[in-house]
């Protein structure tokens, strides 16, 4: 539950990282990793979502 | 209707937008070569097909629609193949290779280096007085100090990597100045191989210690990817600044909201200016999409700039509007290829109009708007000359 982000589909492009720098960081490849994932469903989380050119980033 | 058209204004996308938009969100156009293709002026239908494995983005398929007469046959792209013109899974294993280079935090960290850049920069263009060319004394030169830094460039040759960056703006398809570039890299990636360089942070020795030499890349395809990196980098890197300058020049109204919130205003330049617009795709399987069905072997052309003014998406789009807004542009493309260079194009822009409308803030064009040379319908959207007087 709350925000998950899939590694596989990632490709780095970093949006999430713009909209909710609180929730989502790249580790040194660039890829995604969730810092809060009991972050709510917030308007930063929803763009996150949304931005996410690959489809990678979830919040249930 | 004939596709691409020119633009007449360049921050305006090419009337005949407008046209194309009457007829619905996803419309038919015709190439050069007499071929029919779909043109989808919808931003949601645009956003939905950025991120549709069944459109390939494999320019050596000889049905990927072209825009131009090329002399290059397909069959020879495969031997230049980079992550860009790559469908999945092989695109992603070579994107990942260089994903690390490009992240949020690594171009904040060069923030500074690139402030300073502009800051030397604009100094000159005091020194030299006005009437200054701001396309050839600084979008330009900027562009080439961001990519010797990004790529390692030696401070020995720097000078050198300089001047080529400027010839190879004036022609950026092909040329001297490209093939001096490629070979100058080509003798770094080896004695970085060879262990006669030392390794740093840069992109040449990251791509050696990493794919280079645990085998998954050759030097060649190595090269091939720096020089993808480079030529397309730059190509919109001096085009952006140049032409978000020209537009802030032209809209002197919205100086202030400029500097309350650049980080806003950035985006919105990107969505209004488009300037990689006309992106072509292959379908490869049969798509459903607005009432239309895509066939496999079928072209389709995303014109970002026509995506980035459909009102459903941005209201009373032609507008400028820098604080509103406008993250949800298409200007750096959607899906898996979405652009690599993102935040570093955002940084260097950021950094060009804080950095020049602080030190000029009178500064005006030289000329009339009419006497600024508008690129033609193929490429990179832009100016190739700015003329100003502060």
């Amino acid at each position: 539950m709350g925000v998950s982000a899939n590694r596989e589909v990632c490709v780095g492009a970093g949006q999430c990282v713009l909209a909710a720098p609180e929730v989502f960081d790249q580790d040194d490849d660039g890829l995604v990793v969730v810092t809060a994932p009991d972050h709510p469903d917030d308007a930063a989380v929803r763009d996150a979502v949304h931005l996410c050119p690959a489809g990678a980033i979830s919040h249930a | 209707m004939k596709f691409p058209m020119a633009r007449t204004c360049p921050y305006q996308p090419p009337p005949e937008y407008a046209v194309l938009r009457e007829a619905g969100p996803i419309t038919k156009a015709q190439l050069f070569d007499g071929r029919m293709v779909w043109v989808v002026t919808g931003h949601a239908e645009a956003r939905q097909l950025f991120s549709d494995a069944r459109l390939s983005v494999d320019r050596s398929n000889p049905d990927y629609p072209r825009l131009a007469h090329s002399p290059v046959d397909p069959a020879a792209m495969k031997a230049v193949q980079t992550f860009v013109d790559m469908d999945e899974p092989e695109h992603a294993t070579h994107r990942r290779m260089v994903v690390g280079s490009f992240t949020v935090r690594r171009t904040r960290a060069l923030r500074p280096a690139i402030d300073a850049d502009v800051e030397k920069l604009v100094t000159r263009l005091l020194v030299l007085g006005p009437p200054v060319d701001l396309f050839a004394e600084l979008a330009v030169p900027l562009s080439a100090k961001v990519f010797a830094r990004l790529f390692g460039v030696p401070a020995r040759e720097a000078g050198r990597f300089h001047d080529l960056m400027r010839l190879a703006a004036e022609r950026m398809t092909s040329g001297k100045a490209l093939y001096q570039i490629q070979e100058s890299f080509d003798r770094r990636i080896t004695e970085l191989a060879e262990g006669r360089a030392e390794l740093a942070d840069d992109l040449l020795s990251t791509l050696v210690a990493g794919p280079l030499k645990d085998g998954e890349l050759t030097q060649k395809q190595l090269l091939n990817m720096c020089m993808t990196l480079l030529v397309s980098g730059h190509e919109n890197t001096f085009n952006l600044i140049g032409l978000s300058t020209l537009t802030l020049l032209e809209h002197s109204e919205h100086r202030l909201v400029l500097r309350k919130d650049p980080t806003a205003a950035v985006e919105e330049l990107l969505r209004y200016l488009s300037i990689a617009d006309t992106v072509p795709r292959l379908a490869i399987a049969e798509i459903e999409i607005a009432g239309e069905r895509i066939q496999p072997g079928d072209g389709v052309i995303l014109p970002v700039a026509a995506a980035n003014r459909d009102a459903g998406a941005f209201p009373d789009p032609d507008r400028l509007d820098l604080g509103r807004p406008a993250r949800h542009h298409l200007a750096f493309g959607h899906g898996v290829h979405q652009c690599l260079g993102q935040h570093l194009v955002r940084e260097v822009l950021e950094a060009t109009v804080i950095g020049l409308f602080g030190r000029l803030p009178r500064l005006r064009l030289a000329v009339p708007m009419t006497e600024i040379p508008v690129r033609g319908a193929i490429g990179v959207q832009g100016i190739s000359a700015l003329p100003v007087s502060w």
